[in-house]
């Protein structure tokens, strides 16, 4: 929940710079919807259960959910932000450990 | 009596990893480097410590710096090893490539172009889920 708490906090500078904020993971709609109500997100909250796009750009982290049983996988995404313009891939950052999520100064300071 | 050394250990060990999850986690500050945790942790171990030099109860106070060790051991297992277990970067979509043209739902359950939403500047995040 944090992390997309952490992102609304910063929404405006993210608007300010121009860029549209959109974020992405295996959750369901219907958990998204209680998400982005219960944190008041004001950015889209996009689903992917079936991994398509977390396929697409080569981010499914087999087994993440150690907690998920059949017929869940348990893949999931592994934490990844990518800034993007004119349809390509500007920058990003992979963190290593995903308890240690990207600064919010470091993805204004790629938009500029 | 049993020396307070030998309990406030293993409870502080205790609180020293529930709080990282419940609070501590919340601020980059105490989250990327948990270094409200390693100090808590650390006063667990030099309690448990203290509690067995100075018990005369050795059993139970071997065993409280036991469950200390056992807390400390999960709280450094998940923090350096678990959290760091991420498959290869190298797979990653890498700068410069086009963005792949894949349609998702949003939270209202309407479709959203990816590629329709790159042409303008994006911030996409992917993040692990709630499940």
């Amino acid at each position: 929940m944090s992390e997309l708490h952490g992102l609304q906090l910063r929404a405006s500078d993210f608007e300010a710079a121009g860029a549209k904020l959109v974020a992405v993971s295996v959750d369901s709609v219907e958990l998204n919807r209680g998400v982005v109500e219960k944190v008041g997100l004001s950015f889209p909250v996009l689903s992917d259960p079936d991994l398509v796009a977390i396929d697409a750009f080569g981010l499914r982290h087999a087994k993440g959910n150690p907690f998920a049983e059949p017929p869940i996988s348990g893949d999931i995404a592994r934490p990844a932000v990518y800034v993007i313009e004119g349809g390509a891939v500007k920058w990003r950052d992979l963190t290593d450990s995903y308890r240690v999520r990207v600064d919010p100064d470091d993805v204004l300071a790629a938009l500029r | 009596m049993l020396p307070v050394m030998v309990w406030l250990g293993p409870i502080l060990a205790f609180v020293g990893v529930a709080s990282y999850f419940a609070l501590f986690l919340n601020w980059p500050i105490t989250r990327d480097v948990p270094w409200v945790n390693l100090i808590l942790l650390a006063l667990a171990l030099a309690a448990s410590i203290a509690g067995l030099m100075r018990s005369r109860r050795r059993v139970l106070a071997a065993a409280g710096l036991a469950l200390t060790l056992a807390f400390s051991g999960f709280f450094l297992w998940y923090t350096y090893v678990v959290s760091y277990d991420l498959p290869s970067a190298e797979l990653a979509l890498d700068v410069g490539a086009q963005v792949p043209a894949v349609v998702l739902r949003d939270a209202r359950g309407q479709d959203v172009e990816l590629a329709a939403l790159s042409r303008e500047k994006l911030v996409l995040v992917f993040f692990r889920g709630h499940w």
